[in-house]
């Protein structure tokens, strides 16, 4: 893999080369013969004169307080310290060069980065460089449990688990002098560092020890992608070859005193788990297309992904093509075609080893599901009206799965047709709306949440009755239905085709945005999402001792979640030289689940264990005082407040309050 | 498969060869329109009356749209689109036609009499290309006639695209006289995104959610509203392919895939925002129940398993299947149960 990633880079190079050979004697000659500018002129131009960009921008330093109470999930992207901040706005054009640079530093791990150079049109280059702070759940593991078959252990109680996340965008482009053909480079570099709650299982059903430690992780992920691409005539094409790389860094594998499994020959043994790979892809791509300005479009697409896993040596190689069409014979109507075709080839070991440390054991493997897709999709737009655009769309998409023999509960193939249709319509001067329904139908779905039939609604309004007064509405619901539902019985071996699935999603917004005055502008809205389904639900069952039986079918489960969101935003320009804006958001969430006693006489409620109930209420303040024509001062607070109603575990809150300084230059 | 990789990679360096020898030709440079839409080329030609005056003589007199020439001549455009360029059209009648009749009469020394009397000299700009009104797609074609040879190919498959079809055109994102970069920041494309998609700024507020209003996530890590291979006009080819871009570890292939579950993340997971922790689409366990059948929850001499055995099995299913996403390493039955 190092070698092709070497010779693809080679490849790369010696095209963009061949053709900055090509091309600037070419130019060359032609900017020997070149002439002025078409297009008739009144007057003659006047010598341009030379432009100057002046330098603007600002900088501010600062520092934010923080402070925290109880669970940091009110604080879940919060750095938890407090901390210097600092930030530069800056945008400079000593033509013919370009800088500009935005940065926002919170913290060491919380930080936005964006950075750009050019020199003409011949040379663009730009980095994005972002850091997060991410706080994570620590998992409750005091829990009693049935000893010993039955063991809760949390090797690390007290641990805070967290993860850093930095990604570097950067891209180069380079531009041959006076021709449409560039080469570009484009690298994203990702670092997770950190420590998570690694959770796994020691033992089995007879001894189960349910788990939790601390695992520091220091992920590195890098992708790169060269390519070059030309306009030649009526065509442009584009060559570019990527190369991925995931280094799962020390602490990719754990290991774990395991039991013996009599009955299935593996004794107890010191055995590796929970490995997080070191896996690498390479890709190459062609894409090609004619003029975007004509009536007729045509864009086309190939690729070749080659994926690798380095740990269990399993592979895949994907294919990938595309077709884009697009016909406008008349302003009133629109054809689009689309073709997209992806074949997936997977590549698995026939068998594997278990490498204890005093043992080995081998297990045959089950063949990875490889797969065709075809998907052909025709869209139209008519618009008859000035006032009126009507949309069409046709989808058809065919999965052909390949290997699945192994996989009971998987079909062969499944078929999905959509039909879409759509009307955006401008009734009056100040009122759009959009309606759109859309119908799915799936022939053979693989899996019990995806649906036989769907329907779903969209209504979309935006009026704007007087200028300083906007009202937005909009309505989602989303129907769905699933007969012959599957359910795969271990023992009796035996896939259920049986139970029934219904559900319904609705979604509501409503916005309202108004300048109360040209000092005072406000805005409030209210979000509501539930989603309710039905569905039989399966669980085991024995028949009588060491004789297993089909499962218990609980019929008709209910499940919801639901939430609601109101939120104000306020802005207000007191006084010329302050300005005032807060921000109040409230959301309250439910959910449930009706679980029945199948067996009965349970000592216990299944609902319980799943239940959600909490608010959140996420609150800030911000003034501004402009000291003078170059600078001002800002104070910022926050306040969230996460209230877990149902089970008190991610209770907490987190206040920061930020003062900064800011000089405009 | 490598020597389909072989024919490739040497097919691509003879086509490219073949192209630096062509390109050496001038009729490349031009674009060749197919077909060209002739109520839209009428709608953005301007008034047929008027003459190119260039944007010396356009602006000269007025200095309202000082700051405006200077940001746009000290863009890329700018670079391009001098008079050497070979481009027929340029600078500000590039876009709002020729401009003769709007400043038919004007001198600057009436501009600059009237402005020592405080009064405003304004062109006649109704003689000018009312873009305002023009059909989007109009719109979009006064850009694309020189953003056809793109830098960036990021317009590969804009045509048949979601904006393109509905209607949206590059007005609606991009703001020529904002200043001399056009693009939009990272850290601005959640607020002009939701300028229309409001209800996906609301999903941003539900308590699990991607870091996008902390300004550390932004809707083009995901989405390329210039439209894509995939749907919902993804940055990447799949769901799954711009799901790893951030989350690498989930990547594979895997010895144990969940089947093809995982090709769409979107099975389990709303990454926009959920009610439920680690953006699932419903809590554990009813996530997992949907498709597979439960641990057995009686006891095999009768009667029902205890409340601690039931909380292990119908609580956190990945307390115990830690490695959902895909395993390397077999369970204690020798199978893929993503235990290990």
């Amino acid at each position: 893999m190092r070698y092709n990633k070497r010779h693809c880079i080679l490849n790369v190079s010696v095209v963009w080369l061949a053709l900055c050979c090509g091309v600037f004697p070419g130019m060359a000659a032609e900017n020997a013969e070149s002439t002025p500018a078409a297009g008739p002129t009144v007057t003659p131009e006047k010598e341009e004169p030379g432009v100057y960009y002046e330098t603007e921008g600002d900088y501010f330093l600062g520092y934010r307080w923080f402070s925290s109470e109880d669970s940091l999930k009110a604080a879940e992207y919060i750095y938890p310290h407090s901390s210097l901040t600092f930030g530069l706005d800056l945008l400079s054009c000593p033509l013919p060069y370009r800088y500009h640079a935005n940065a926002e530093f919170l913290s060491n791990y919380d930080f936005y980065t964006d950075a750009g150079f050019a020199y003409q049109d011949l040379l663009l280059f730009r980095d994005i460089l972002v850091g997060a702070h991410h706080n994570l759940d620590h998992l409750n593991y005091q829990l009693p449990g049935e000893p010993p078959g039955l063991v809760y252990t949390d090797r690390n109680a007290a641990g805070s688990y967290y993860t850093d996340f930095t990604s570097n965008l950067l891209s180069l482009r380079l531009k041959a002098a006076d021709f449409p053909f560039h080469t570009f480079l484009n690298n994203r570099h990702v670092e997770q560092d950190g420590k998570v709650q690694q959770r796994f299982l020691l033992g089995d059903f007879d001894q189960l020890n349910i788990t939790s430690q601390s695992r520091d992780i220091d992920w590195r992920s890098n992708a790169l992608k060269l390519g070059a691409n030309s306009h030649v005539g009526p065509v442009e094409i584009e060559y570019a070859h990527d190369q991925d790389e995931f280094n799962p860094g020390r602490h990719d594998i754990l290991y774990d005193l395991y039991p013996a499994s009599a009955d299935l020959s593996r004794p107890a043994d010191t055995y590796p788990h929970n490995v997080v790979p070191e896996t690498e892809s390479a890709a190459n791509s062609v894409k090609l297309h004619s003029s975007y300005t004509g009536g007729i479009v045509a864009a086309a697409t190939l690729s070749n992904l080659r994926q690798k896993n380095n740990y269990s040596l399993t592979e895949s190689t994907t294919w990938k093509g595309a077709f884009d069409f697009s016909w406008i014979p008349d302003p009133l109507i629109g054809l689009f075609f689309k073709y997209r075709h992806k074949d997936l080839d997977m590549d698995t070991p026939e068998t594997v080893t278990l490498t204890g440390l005093n043992n080995t054991v081998n297990y045959a493997v089950r063949e990875g599901i490889s797969y065709d897709r075809d998907v052909f999709s025709l869209s139209t737009r008519y618009r008859p009206l000035n006032i009126l655009s009507l949309f069409g769309t046709y989808e058809f998409s065919q999965l052909e799965r390949t290997d699945f023999a192994e996989w009971v509960a998987v079909p062969e193939q499944t078929d999905i047709h959509t039909i879409n249709l759509t009307a955006h319509a401008k009734p009056l001067d100040r009122v759009k709306v959009k309606a759109s329904y859309e119908y799915k139908n799936y022939s053979h779905p693989a899996y019990n949440n995806s649906p036989d039939n769907s329907n779903k609604l969209r209504l979309t309004t935006t009026c704007t009755p007087t200028s300083w007064l906007n009202v937005y509405l909009e309505y989602i619901l989303s129907v769905t239905e699933r007969d012959g539902l599957h359910y795969l019985n271990p023992s009796p071996a035996l896939l259920l085709e049986t139970g029934e699935r219904d559900g319904q999603r609705d979604q509501f917004l409503a916005s309202l945005s108004t300048e109360l005055s040209p000092t005072v502008s406000l805005t409030a809205s209210w979000f509501y999402q539930r989603w309710d389904v039905e569905q039989d639900l399966a669980y085991g069952k024995w028949l009588m001792e060491n004789i297993p039986d089909l499962p218990y079918i609980d019929a008709g489960v209910p499940y919801s979640d639901e939430s609601n969101s109101f939120s104000l935003a306020l802005h207000y320009l007191p006084r010329e030289d302050i300005t005032l804006s807060g921000g109040l958001t409230y959301t309250l969430l439910e959910g449930e689940a009706g679980y029945d006693d199948v067996v009965g006489g349970a000592p216990f409620s299944l609902s319980s264990f799943s239940a959600l109930k909490a608010s959140e209420i996420d609150l800030s303040f911000e003034i501004i005082k402009k000291l003078s024509k170059e600078w001002d001062l800002g104070l910022r607070s926050y306040l969230d407040i996460y209230d877990d109603r149902a089970y008190g575990l991610l209770d907490g809150n987190v206040f920061t309050t930020t003062l900064r300084l800011k000089r405009y230059f | 498969m490598f020597t389909r990789e072989h024919q490739l990679r040497e097919s691509f360096l003879t086509m490219m060869a073949l192209l630096a020898f062509l390109s050496g030709c001038a009729g490349l440079k031009e674009s060749k329109t197919i077909l060209p839409i002739r109520e839209y080329e009428k709608m953005i030609v301007g008034n047929l009356d008027a003459d190119y005056i260039g944007t010396q003589n356009c602006l000269a007199a007025c200095h309202e749209h000082d700051r405006l020439r200077l940001a746009f001549d000290a863009s890329t455009m700018g670079a391009q689109l001098q008079k050497d360029s070979g481009m027929p059209l340029v600078d500000c009648e590039s876009c709002h036609g020729p401009g003769s009749l709007a400043v038919k009469g004007l001198t600057p020394e009436l501009v600059e009499t009237n402005a020592g009397k405080g009064i405003r000299t304004a062109c006649d700009f109704q003689t000018l290309i009312d873009l305002k009104s023009l059909p989007a797609t109009a719109q979009s074609l006064i850009c694309l006639k020189c953003h056809t040879a793109n830098a960036t190919f990021n317009l590969h498959n804009w045509n048949a695209g979601l904006h393109a079809v509905n209607e949206v055109s590059c007005f609606a994102c991009h703001n020529v006289h904002a200043g001399p970069d056009l693009k939009v920041t990272p850290l601005a494309s959640g607020q002009l995104c939701f300028t229309c998609h409001q209800s996906a700024q609301a999903q941003f507020s539900m308590p699990s959610h991607h870091p996008l209003k902390e300004g550390r996530v932004f809707c083009v890590d995901c989405h390329n509203p210039h439209g894509g291979f995939a749907d919902q006009g993804l940055l990447q080819d799949g769901i799954k392919e711009t799901c790893v871009q951030c989350h690498p570890d989930k990547r594979g292939p895997f010895l144990y895939e969940h089947a093809d579950v995982v090709e769409n993340c979107l099975n389990c997971h709303s990454p926009h925002g959920s009610v439920n922790s680690k953006l699932l689409n419903a809590r554990e366990p009813f996530l997992c129940l949907q498709c597979h059948e439960g641990h057995r929850i009686n006891k095999e001499e009768g009667g029902s398993i205890s409340a601690e055995r039931a909380r292990a099995f119908y609580t956190r299913c990945t307390d115990c299947h830690s490695t959902i996403h895909g395993s390397d390493v077999p369970s204690t039955a020798g199978g893929g149960r993503f235990i290990r």
